[in-house]
């Protein structure tokens, strides 16, 4: 293993800081405390046998989180499916006329403790590439184009995942307030832009 | 349809459309502060003076901070770098 020799301090240096967040992503891919410690460790070995391809001033930490999914991937043989997404804006809207009709006094409910519950299990619950898109845009606040690094699509696709991804939390978040008895509010001052949506 | 600004000036009502609706397009770009300066302070105007977008944009901030705030933790990863580092250490060591 000639190529890594003597690259280890700079390695640790450089990587050794994105153990938690990496450990996080882990965390998200497997659900498993074991597997996800596995899965970094295995993470990092890959990673220092391709520290050489490492360009100096590329996102260390969007290089481990690529190293780490695509490897989570080809652990569990499962290929991230390609699915067809809508435009971008067009969730966007969706998701307007969405809170238009239900109303946004629910947001108060998203304060409670329960709520981060119910968005765990949604967010675990979500198809696997929108939920991709939205682990790393809203969990680990990397921006779209880091997120677009690391899923090896183009931006627009991460928008179009990442958007529709949180349409469907919205969903199933506001129906869960409902539940709780926040009632939707009165459709009073929202746009009105289902008519482009739909 | 009745767009009010909140302003109090009589809009056209297809410029006032458009610009609800560009704004809703928008809005998560805006949310994610992934647009150019310029675009961003004209949504910042709009928000501050369109009653309709404005709650919109305050629901949209609230989900964010629900969907952040279940994020995955961690935990303690001390053990898991000394591991690591053994194994990376292991690994460098020139196997002949």
């Amino acid at each position: 293993m000639t190529d890594t020799k003597e690259t280890t301090p700079l390695f640790e240096e450089t990587t050794m800081r994105w153990l938690p967040d990496v450990m996080r992503f882990a965390m998200s891919l497997t659900r498993d405390v074991s597997d996800a410690e596995d899965l970094v460790q295995d993470t990092y070995l890959i990673a220092q046998q391709s520290w050489h391809q490492f360009q100096a001033d590329s996102d260390s930490k969007a290089w481990l989180f690529t190293i780490a999914r695509h490897r989570f991937f080809r652990l569990s043989e499962r290929a991230a499916r390609q699915v067809p997404t809508e435009a971008a804006e067009l969730e966007s809207l969706a998701t307007a006329a969405f809170t238009m009709q239900h109303g946004t006094s629910v947001a108060d409910a998203f304060e409670r403790e329960e709520i981060r519950l119910v968005i765990r299990r949604s967010m675990y619950g979500l198809p696997a590439v929108y939920r991709e898109a939205a682990i790393l845009v809203d969990w680990h606040d990397l921006s779209y184009e880091s997120a677009a690094r690391i899923l090896d699509v183009p931006i627009g696709t991460v928008r179009s995942r990442l958007f529709r991804a949180r349409r469907l939390l919205q969903e199933e978040l506001t129906a869960c307030a409902e539940e709780y008895g926040l009632g939707p509010h009165p459709k009073a001052s929202t746009p009105s832009p289902s008519s482009s949506a739909s | 349809m009745n767009h009010d600004t909140g302003n109090g000036n009589p809009m056209d009502a297809m410029d006032a459309m458009l610009d609800c609706e560009s704004v809703m397009r928008q809005l998560w770009d805006f949310l994610d502060q992934q647009l150019t300066p310029e675009t961003m302070q004209a949504i910042e105007q709009h928000l501050d003076e369109c009653h309709r977008c404005r709650p919109q944009a305050e629901f949209r901030r609230a989900f964010e901070r629900a969907v952040s705030s279940a994020r995955e933790e961690a935990g303690n990863t001390d053990a898991l770098r000394d591991r690591i580092r053994l194994a990376l250490h292991s690994a460098d060591r020139p196997t002949g």
